[in-house]
């Protein structure tokens, strides 16, 4: 999961281990009427969302960021081209377009879109009303397609 | 001119189709379990006398302060008050000897 939010490997490793080491911590703070593995992924969701708030920098994308290949999927996918066999481009794609969002949005991107997640259970992880999750997931799609769009326009200037 | 929502659906798709690696470095586990014992073990006890103590510390350093201001001060509390000079004042107390009263009957 924490691979969903942090490209490289070390990072990676940093925040699994404070995952464990706050549980360990706060392993008082469990009450046994709630399974183990939401109390875990609760810990894990914030963690994350943390280190994706320090680490919010360069978020300016360019088109010469992406690859031959990225942009010509971005230009033949809009032609009908199948979805299903998710080439490479477009997952380092979407990769590059969540790594420019803001936190917040992209957290909900990933819960919401990606790991298909109900409302109710985001709520619950992230703390969040289940109207302040509505009205964030709004938000998100509306940044992700705006950042999308203009890598399209970008791409054709 | 792209449809947006279109490659952002398609995204999505590439995005959900991203297999997870889940496999766990060389050594995660004992680097791990080295850092969770060299955490320190909190004590609710211990930290209640942490406070405790330092309230006492603190406290006994304003009374040191307080007492050598005390004695180090050249002005002695006590002397400067006036002298109780005795018939002086209307409401002199010891003036009154309370023998007027039966004086009077």
């Amino acid at each position: 999961m924490v691979r969903r939010y942090a490209r490289r490997e070390h990072e990676v490793e940093d925040i699994v281990q404070d995952v464990f080491i706050k549980a360990y911590s706060k392993l008082n703070s469990w009450r046994g009427d709630a399974p183990f593995e939401h109390w875990l992924m609760r810990i894990s969701v914030r963690i994350c969302y943390d280190y994706l708030r320090t680490c919010q920098r360069n978020r300016e994308l360019h088109v010469t960021d992406l690859s031959e290949d990225e942009s010509d999927w971005l230009e033949r996918q809009p032609a009908g081209a199948p979805a299903g066999d998710a080439p490479q481009a477009a997952q380092t794609l979407v990769s590059k377009v969540l790594a420019q969002m803001s936190p917040a949005n992209r957290l909900i991107i990933t819960l919401l879109e990606i790991e298909e997640r109900p409302v109710k259970e985001i709520a619950n992880i992230t703390g969040w009303s289940v109207s302040l999750v509505k009205v964030r997931a709004f938000r998100a799609r509306a940044e992700m397609k705006r950042l999308i769009q203009q890598i399209s326009l970008t791409k054709y200037l | 001119m792209t449809d947006i929502s279109q490659t952002f659906k398609a995204l999505i798709q590439a995005a959900r189709r991203q297999p997870v690696d889940t496999d766990v470095p060389f050594g995660f586990e004992q680097r791990l379990m080295a850092r969770l014992r060299a955490l320190p073990l909190r004590d609710p006890l211990a930290d209640w006398m942490r406070v405790f103590s330092r309230a006492a510390y603190s406290g006994m350093a304003l009374s040191l302060f307080v007492a050598v201001v005390a004695v180090e001060s050249p002005v002695s509390f006590g002397e400067e008050e006036e002298p109780f000079e005795l018939g002086t004042g209307t409401g002199d107390a010891s003036a009154f000897s309370g023998d007027e009263i039966f004086m009077d009957q």
